[in-house]
């Protein structure tokens, strides 16, 4: 056994004994595991009979879901941008305000969307608007983060020959540093997208409204068949964007 | 020599780039008329981008001073650093040109020292701007390219694109660090003619680092020559021998 290590071994009885308390605290059980026979009875009483009546409802509350997620990532990517060259150890001002800047993001991006979404539900009220504004001050926070990451791994070149020709710092940097990072920060943003069309579902079910909401209406009412219904429209939007933004991002890089 | 001839001075200049390292620059005492054509020659590591860079204030001094258009660069405010970058050209080894812009675009912001900066990010440019564009575009043989996208030129194209954005700023000297060391023989040849041919049409005061010294005899009026940091040749090309050679490559 030449491969191995005696510092693995220790490594391996490390994870073995981290699995085992996982599998007690999650109350793992084999037998739960196999036996799947109600959920199949589940899916396949309920999914069978999809509620096409709801359709043109679902369809309206599946535009407030990705209306919030596309607005709030939009909108959050329009801000990060100007955020991440204060937020890049090279181009920030001074050292204060890049550690200052960097730390606030990450402080913001330790608080979960659901809380964010709890926190607005509470203090504006139900519906989309609280999921909106969650959504957006994660993904500042997120994308800030991210483009700054981006901003100081860029090649230096470009902003010397800004530099070199006289041009104003933040002209400078904007025209040597963004063309050249574009293509990952719209890969970056799109992915963002995905995830807060997920997220916007999950704050739909704290009263965010949209899809999620729905959902939610739907499973504490019992209307399992509408609940399927709700879901299937999930599934094909979430491909859908999936794909566009394949597409987008190709033609883009 | 009068005021007006003297471009560029450096007296007892020195960088020193970290604390306890060695001077990039050690003591340099020179001075550029206008009008001259110049190639810095030495090792790598010799000091020469270090050189080229004290000009246009990309790289300050520790000691001693640069004159530069009868500006001394250690003084100036940040406007006015920019203001001196303005009015000189600088090409690069790497070229240095913005990605994802077309050929023209690229050579409008050689433009961007002279103009206000939300001009520059609307993209706001005269019809004289772009005729200069244009122009310039024209000298370096590249105006059929204008709409191209800049990754998709070869080396010596794009370091003719280099060329035209310093040109547009039309600009007092051009710089150029090593302008040819990643391209062919031949390019590097054609890339010379037209440096050459830009600084006698306009008595375009030029500065430029190579480490091929036949380039450098060929085409430069006056050869310094770096070593360590040091100055250890300053002359015409004719004045060279084998001991000045022996002293800047040993
Ligand atoms: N940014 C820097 N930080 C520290 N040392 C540097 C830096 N740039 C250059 N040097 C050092 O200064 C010396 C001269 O470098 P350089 O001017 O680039 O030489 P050349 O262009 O002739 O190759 C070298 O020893 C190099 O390692
Ligand atoms: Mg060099």
């Amino acid at each position: 056994m030449v491969w191995i290590r005696k510092r693995f071994i220790v490594y391996a009885v490390l994870i073995a004994a981290a699995l085992v308390l996982s599998g007690i605290g999650s109350e793992f059980s084999l037998s739960g595991l196999l036996d799947q026979s109600n959920t199949i009875d589940f899916i396949r009483e309920n999914f069978a009979s999809l509620q096409w009546n709801l359709m043109p409802y679902l369809l309206e509350q599946s535009l407030i879901t990705l209306s919030v997620a596309f607005l709030g990532t939009f909108a959050a990517l329009l801000i990060a941008l100007p955020v991440s060259l204060l937020a890049a150890e090279n181009t920030s001002r001074s050292r204060a305000g890049f550690y200052g800047i960097r730390s606030f993001l990450s402080l913001v991006r330790s608080i979960p969307e659901i809380v964010f979404g709890l926190v607005f539900v509470a203090s504006l009220g139900l519906g989309p608007f609280a999921a909106l504004l969650a959504i957006f001050f994660h993904n500042v926070s997120v994308l800030g983060k991210l483009i700054a990451e981006l901003v100081e791994s860029s090649d230096k070149g470009p902003q010397e020959a800004m530099m070199s020709v006289g041009a104003g710092r933040r002209a400078g940097q904007i025209f040597s540093i963004l063309p050249q990072i574009w293509p990952n920060v719209l890969s970056h943003y799109f992915y963002r997208f995905e995830v807060a069309i997920r997220t916007s579902l999950v704050l739909g079910m704290i009263g965010g409204g949209g899809l999620g909401q729905s959902l939610i209406n739907y499973y504490n009412s019992f209307a399992y068949e509408s609940m399927a219904t709700a879901i299937v429209l999930i599934m094909v939007m979430v491909i859908i964007v999936d794909v566009t933004g394949g597409i987008v991002r190709k033609r883009v890089i | 020599m009068t005021e007006e001839q003297k471009v560029i001075q450096l007296a007892d200049a020195s960088v020193i780039y970290e604390e306890g390292a060695d001077p990039a620059l050690k003591n340099i005492n020179l001075t550029v008329k206008q009008g001259e054509f110049i190639c810095v020659l030495g090792r790598s590591g010799a000091g020469k981008s270090t050189f080229i860079r004290t000009i246009n204030a990309l790289q300050p001094l520790q000691e001693g001073s640069v004159q530069v258009l009868n500006k001394d660069l250690a003084g100036l405010s940040e406007k006015q650093i920019r203001s001196v970058r303005a009015d000189i050209g600088m090409i690069f080894q790497h070229f240095h040109l913005i990605p994802r812009l077309s050929v023209l675009q690229n050579v409008y912001t050689g433009r961007f020292g002279h103009r206000p900066s939300w001009k520059n990010l609307l993209g706001i440019f005269s019809d004289q701007e772009k005729e200069t564009a244009e122009h310039y575009l024209s000298e370096v043989g590249l105006l059929e390219y204008a709409g191209r996208r800049v990754e998709r030129l070869s080396g010596g194209q794009k370091q003719r694109v280099g060329i035209a954005r310093a040109m547009v700023q039309e600009p007092a000297v051009l710089l150029g660090d090593e302008p040819v060391a990643s391209l062919d023989p031949t390019t590097s040849d054609h890339i010379f003619q037209l440096l050459r041919r830009l600084h006698e049409d306009r008595d375009l005061t030029t500065i430029v680092n190579v480490h091929d010294v036949e380039l450098a005899s060929a085409y430069a009026d006056r050869i310094i020559g770096l070593y360590e940091g040091e100055l250890v040749f300053d002359g015409k090309p004719g004045d060279m021998n084998q001991r000045t050679l022996q002293s800047i490559y040993r």
